[in-house]
């Protein structure tokens, strides 16, 4: 029975031999490949359906990895955004004049009614109540309350906060303060006052709060309230405050309050000249008045001693226009 | 016998196709390899016939067409005529059988490519040879089960 099979045996080691001297062959590796192809279905089906566990399998460590990324992605671009945020910060910092604390906004009251919020600076890095807060885009708002942390802000969308302002392009006068749906509202600006949409609104130093020329925002549009004696003028905010996160405060500076502010009403110009007197105590010296605030109190036991200023009568000049 | 045949080309397939997804650094185990060694065991000639016909069909995807068939009909025929002499149903013959045929497999195949090198030797054929053998000790009860040689 072998006799048969080796016979059989060397009949295909033979053919073997033969197959491999034609495979080195031109003709004999395009035949090669010519059957090969006929049975490539079959490998693609199999390929297929092995392919589809290891598929499977692939696509649950890919969606793994996406959502790890896409986390990574949003942090990078959290980190972009705070990172031109803060270059804008810097920028405005160097070219302006007023001697800023930065800060950043800790929290936000979620009550759509109050405007305020908290931020990091306090007490300790000399920010006092109604301090003026401002951004790169313009008024932000005023602190309202210190700690020695932390400060409480009111913003420029609070009922209750008031800015004096002027109209840029000719001074007319108003105050803006927030209502509701209607947003940011320039009021008591007499009917008829030249007033257009695109104007801007910039604060007119009035109230001693906010220095003069502090953009607020633009006229947005115009409308005549119940009255019939008053424009309300509708504002766009210039600053963003949804999307604010970082502060500044402006700190007064004694020269500041020593300013003379012009007046354009009904064809005069008044002028209005402060005057202060700084009168610097010694820590040794007891303060002559009991100052008025906590605030000044708790300074007292710390030993620190505020500068006072006097302030002189106004002097009033009236001059034809 | 038509089973083993039928078997033998999906092996054919699956070593062609998909075998590469379990590779263990770059060492694929040969299971057609361990089919034609099972057949020419048990069923002696026709390990030959196998060997020689999936050596072929391997060839073709190759890149040197005739080795696989030459190697294939080689080992199927060789373990076809010492199965007579031998107790089949020790484990341990059948893993030397395997080690053995894929250590020779390996050599002709690799040879007919390049130059052999220790580093290759080592590398390539001698842990593909442990990967085909232990893949062996899987295939060799599951094959018995099936009863495929049963003519």
């Amino acid at each position: 029975m072998w006799k048969v099979t080796d016979r059989w045996f060397f009949g295909l080691i033979v053919l073997c031999i033969i197959l491999i001297g034609i495979g080195s062959t031109e003709f004999g590796k395009k035949t090669q490949i010519r059957l090969g192809s006929i049975f490539s279905p079959f490998n693609g089906w199999v390929s297929f359906i092995f392919n589809e566990f290891k598929i499977r399998h692939e696509n649950k460590v890919l969606r793994a990895k996406v959502s790890e990324l896409a986390l990574n992605n949003q942090i990078i671009r959290s980190s972009q955004y705070e990172n031109e945020k803060l270059f804008d910060l810097l920028e405005f910092k160097a070219r302006t004049e007023y001697e800023l604390i930065a800060s950043r906004i800790v929290s936000r009251d979620p009550n759509p009614i109050s405007g305020t919020c908290l931020i990091d600076k306090g007490l300790a890095d000399e920010v006092r109540k109604d301090f003026p807060v401002i951004t790169c885009d313009g008024v932000y708002g005023k602190v309202t309350e210190v700690t020695k942390e932390n400060a409480m802000v009111q913003t420029i969308s609070d009922f209750n906060f008031r800015v004096a302002c002027m109209n840029l392009r000719n001074g007319i006068q108003g105050i803006v303060r927030w209502e509701g749906g209607k947003g940011c509202v320039l009021g008591q600006v007499r009917v008829n006052s030249d007033i257009q949409i695109g104007d801007s609104i910039v604060t007119s130093g009035l109230g001693s709060i906010f220095p003069k020329g502090v953009a607020v925002g633009k006229v947005r549009e115009i409308n005549v309230d119940k009255t019939k004696l008053f424009y309300e003028v509708a504002l766009e905010p210039t600053c963003k405050l949804g999307e604010t996160e970082y502060v500044f405060i402006v700190k007064k500076k004694p020269e500041r309050l020593e300013k003379s502010t012009v007046y354009k009403t009904q064809g005069w110009e008044i002028y209005q000249k402060i005057e202060e007197e700084e009168i610097v105590q010694s820590p040794l010296e007891k303060p002559k008045k009991r100052l008025p605030s906590v605030l000044k109190e708790k300074e007292e036991e710390r030993g620190e001693f505020p500068i006072e200023f006097k302030v002189k009568e106004p002097t009033i000049r009236l001059q034809p226009q | 016998m038509v089973k083993l045949w039928i078997l033998a080309g999906i092996f054919c397939v699956i070593q062609i196709s998909v075998l590469r997804g379990v590779a263990i650094a770059q060492i694929t185990p040969d299971i057609v390899l361990v089919v034609v060694v099972y057949t020419a065991l048990f069923h002696e000639k026709a390990g030959m016939w196998l060997g020689f016909a999936t050596g072929i069909f391997i060839d073709l995807y190759s890149s040197s067409l005739g080795y696989n068939a030459l190697v294939g009909t080689v080992i199927g025929y060789g373990v076809g005529r010492l199965s007579g002499r031998v107790y089949k149903e020790t484990p341990l013959l059948w893993l030397i059988l395997l080690f053995v045929s894929s250590l020779a497999h390996d050599v002709v195949i690799f040879a007919s490519v390049q130059e052999l090198s220790h580093r290759f030797f080592g590398r390539y054929i001698f842990f593909g040879a442990l990967y085909t053998t232990a893949i062996g000790l899987i295939m060799f009860p599951a094959l018995r089960k099936l009863n495929v040689c049963r003519t």
